[in-house]
């Protein structure tokens, strides 16, 4: 019976914003819904309970987005747009090492990458992620992990290991 | 280039057919006297059907046999689109047997980001088959957004992992049977009370504990969200299928 | 304002009547079964959206057939400005049936495809006569 009570509380907040309204009739159908849901796959989303629920864990993931949203989005498309009028660039693919073990760290990570412009993952495996870069500073793994995806990874640690 | 002229061929003779015949055009400002008593009628009126949405309400309500009987032209198109593709008992085990080369699936990214849109998708097709007598939405759109979450599951992992869990053809056909049933006995019961055929108000309560439900509709709604959404369903589980497989059983089929 | 609006609407119609013939060569002239099912897909929705249209009004603040509250004074406007919510009724489940049977369309191609080894029309025919000769079939 694990991952019931997550996975209900992911759909039900869905439901509600998806109806736009608060009334009795959104609620109780919002919870029929979220329990129906959870029952018939929670199991397949979360690995353990005792993470999924951790509230620390979600502040974790709050104080991420809002600084990847803030910091990071910015810090990337400023240096893109600094490329795009001074035309300096450098493009190739790079070897990153990661060192997370969850599926969800992994694509965490492998989605922020990709989201910031600049820089995309090609393809990962289990130990490393492959990253087409916009400007090639080193080819040494460790010291482009440093410049691509350190932070990320250290927040990721803390939301889903 | 050239690929481009008869664009703008099209695109001059229709600005200039419509500017020619603009003022020739009768304006249509008024409604019509069937969709004026509709909207009169669907909430308030003597024939109402107690639900603020319109076409929700002349869908299952003042024209529902029509959607009965489309719905079972629904039902008869996969029907027939099953029966193309039937298989005998051997060959319908064999499809299930995991193919390994078929059941690797996309990456891992795409394989967490799937898990967490399909409950996503799930959240969002109730809403809108369950708010289909309030807002726009019903058990039509519900149930098209419903299949899209099978949908998913097999592009990203394989139908293999679907079937595994629980979700074979089978199932889905269950489900959708129970569905289908379950909007022919709602259009039924009120031949019990001595009403007529799909009748709606006031047999039905169009309120439960203090909730605005409109009679019969969200019954309406609530069947036919299962019997499309598990009918598309089913009819994906036949189409991923894959190639190879059902070559063989053809092969097979024609040297014995 | 009004001016404006029916001649939008009116470019909206001949483009689609312009869509709706485009989609009619594409069904009789294409010999790939398949792109005859696209185009017979584009030729539904088409017919689908000239069907809504029909229940438009051109009038300026037009809104959606859903009651926004439940008052007899909102009833009033609504009743003024609302669009014919009959033509729209019709096309739900016109495009949920135009889906099931483009699917039954589509099982029909992939199982001549793997009848035949071939979705093109022409060298369909042919196939067909030579196994009728050869007793194939």
């Amino acid at each position: 019976m694990r991952g019931i009570i997550s996975t209900a509380v992911l759909t039900f907040i869905t439901y509600i914003l998806f109806s736009g309204s608060t009334k009795p009739f959104d609620l109780v159908t919002g919870i029929i819904v979220a329990v129906g849901v959870g029952l018939l796959v929670g199991k397949y989303l979360v690995q353990n309970d005792a993470k999924a629920l951790n509230p620390l864990r979600w502040l974790w993931g709050v104080i991420y987005f809002i600084w990847y949203m803030l910091v990071a989005e910015t810090k990337a498309h400023l240096d893109v747009m600094m490329r795009v009028i001074t035309g300096k660039y450098e493009a190739g693919i790079v070897k990153v090492p990661i060192e997370v073990k969850t599926d969800y760290a992994k694509t965490l990570i492998a989605n922020s990458i990709t989201n910031t412009p600049g820089t995309v993952v090609v393809d990962l495996d289990d130990k490393y992620m492959y990253v087409n870069w916009i400007n090639v500073i080193t080819e040494e793994p460790e010291e482009a992990k440093k410049k691509i995806c350190e932070d990320f990874e250290r927040f990721a640690k803390k939301i889903f290991e | 280039m050239k690929r481009l002229v008869p664009l703008i061929i099209l695109l001059i003779t229709i600005f200039g057919l419509a500017y020619y015949i603009t003022p020739k055009l009768p304006q249509q400002t008024e409604l019509r006297p069937l969709g004026e008593f509709y909207l009169k009628n669907s909430y308030f009126g003597d024939y109402s059907a107690k639900s603020p949405e319109v076409v929700t309400s002349i869908l299952w309500d003042y024209r529902g046999l029509d959607t009965l009987f489309e719905t079972s032209v629904f039902f008869i198109a996969i029907i027939g689109s099953l029966t193309l593709f039937r298989l005998n008992k051997k060959q319908e085990e064999e499809a299930k047997q995991k193919a390994e080369e078929f059941r690797i699936g996309l990456t891992l990214i795409i394989k967490s980001v799937t898990r967490v849109i399909v409950v996503m998708i799930l959240a969002v097709s109730a809403s809108i088959a369950l708010h289909g007598h309030l807002t726009p939405g019903g058990g039509f759109q519900g149930g098209s957004a419903l299949a899209v979450a099978p949908l998913l599951i097999i592009a990203a992992y394989s139908k293999y992992a679907l079937e595994e869990h629980g979700l074979d053809k089978t199932r889905a056909l269950i489900f959708r049977s129970i569905g289908l049933l379950g909007i022919a006995l709602v259009a039924l019961v009120p031949l019990l009370s001595g009403g007529f055929l799909m009748q709606n108000q006031p047999i039905f309560p169009a309120k439960l504990g203090g909730q605005l439900v409109s009679g019969s509709l969200i019954y309406y709604n609530f069947f036919e969200f299962l019997a499309v959404g598990a009918g598309f369903t089913a009819v994906f589980l036949l189409l991923a299928i894959p190639e190879k497989v059902f070559k063989k059983f053809l092969r097979r089929e024609a040297n014995e | 304002m009004n001016e404006v609006i029916t001649f939008i609407w009116t470019v909206i119609i001949l483009s689609l009547i312009a869509t709706v013939i485009i989609s009619l060569y594409g069904i009789a002239r294409r010999p790939n079964l398949t792109k005859k099912l696209i185009a017979l897909t584009i030729f539904t929705d088409t017919a689908n959206l000239l069907v809504v249209l029909l229940g438009y009004r051109l009038i300026y603040p037009v809104a959606p057939p859903v009651l926004p509250s439940f008052s007899k004074e909102a009833l009033q406007t609504f009743v003024k400005t609302a669009v014919d919510p009959l033509p729209q009724a019709f096309v739900i489940t016109a495009v949920v049936i135009g889906m099931a049977v483009n699917v039954l369309i589509a099982f029909a191609i992939i199982q001549i495809y793997r009848l035949y080894g071939t979705v093109d029309a022409r060298k369909l025919g042919e196939k067909q006569s030579t196994l009728l000769k050869e007793g194939g079939i």
